[in-house]
């Protein structure tokens, strides 16, 4: 959920309608917080594969049956 | 007689073309991979070597990052660190050679509590959206067309009929686009 964010509020007003991706690039691209996005970017990238993982083999094992 | 066949196929790849395939398909992986790989890098830099010109691909690694990401911290006069009781663990160590406070959210007061808020809310969406979307490329779901289709041709519609609800109300304060950006 970034692009749609991105183009009709850009997170504002203020950070109201800012999500996770939105705070990482604002961090990383106009607060120059690298480092603090990084660990951000890494921690969503993991959860999110995580989470899908498990939920495929879950699925999966359910067509199984 | 049974004599040992020599037909072979004639679409099959030689020797060449797979060791040229697997190649590129090795190649396209590393510069693929790069960018994440960076980004992993970065999350293990200073603020000054993250943004350090020219650019440091090793440095010494650190954990602020994820220190900062996972705990509320600011910024404090030398007295008022020389006065707080031993640090806890390394974040905040590491926080007061910065000459910052560092506590978690749920003691950090409103603004630490948002924060944990915040960040607890956007995990909970990132894998509830990865799942909603499996489950669309995957599963029979009532009214999956029209949803997709609004979700379709939203992306693909013209920049100005998306705006028009933050340009329709620009003159108030709640606005922060104006309508020609």
């Amino acid at each position: 959920m970034f692009d749609m964010v991105n183009l009709l509020t850009n997170g504002g007003p203020g950070s109201l309608t800012e999500t996770v991706s939105i705070t990482l690039k604002r961090a990383a691209f106009e607060k120059w917080q690298t480092g603090w996005s990084s660990a951000l970017a890494i921690i969503l990238f993991l959860t999110v594969f995580g989470a899908a993982n498990i939920y495929i083999k879950a699925l999966n094992r359910v067509k199984q049956r | 007689m049974i004599g040992k066949s020599t037909a072979h196929s004639v679409v099959e790849a030689s020797a060449v073309s797979r060791a040229l395939s697997g190649t590129v398909v090795v190649l396209y992986a590393l510069i693929t991979i790069t960018p994440l790989l960076w980004i992993f890098l970065t999350s293990f830099k200073t603020p000054s070597d993250s943004v350090a010109y020219p650019p440091k691909v090793l440095s010494e690694p650190t954990v602020e990052g994820y220190c900062n990401l996972f705990t509320f911290h600011s910024r404090q006069d030398p007295d008022y660190i020389a006065h707080l009781p031993p640090p806890t663990g390394r974040c905040d160590l590491l926080a007061r050679s910065r000459a910052w406070s560092s506590r978690c959210f749920e003691d950090a007061g409103s603004a630490g509590q948002f924060r944990g808020d915040w960040l607890r809310f956007h995990f909970s969406l990132g894998v509830s959206g990865t799942l909603a979307a499996y489950a669309f490329s995957r599963f029979r779901v009532p009214g999956k067309d029209d949803l997709l289709f609004f979700i379709l041709s939203t992306r693909s519609c013209l920049r100005l009929p998306l705006r028009f609800p933050s340009t329709s109300c620009t003159g108030s304060s709640d606005c922060s686009i104006p309508p020609w950006e």
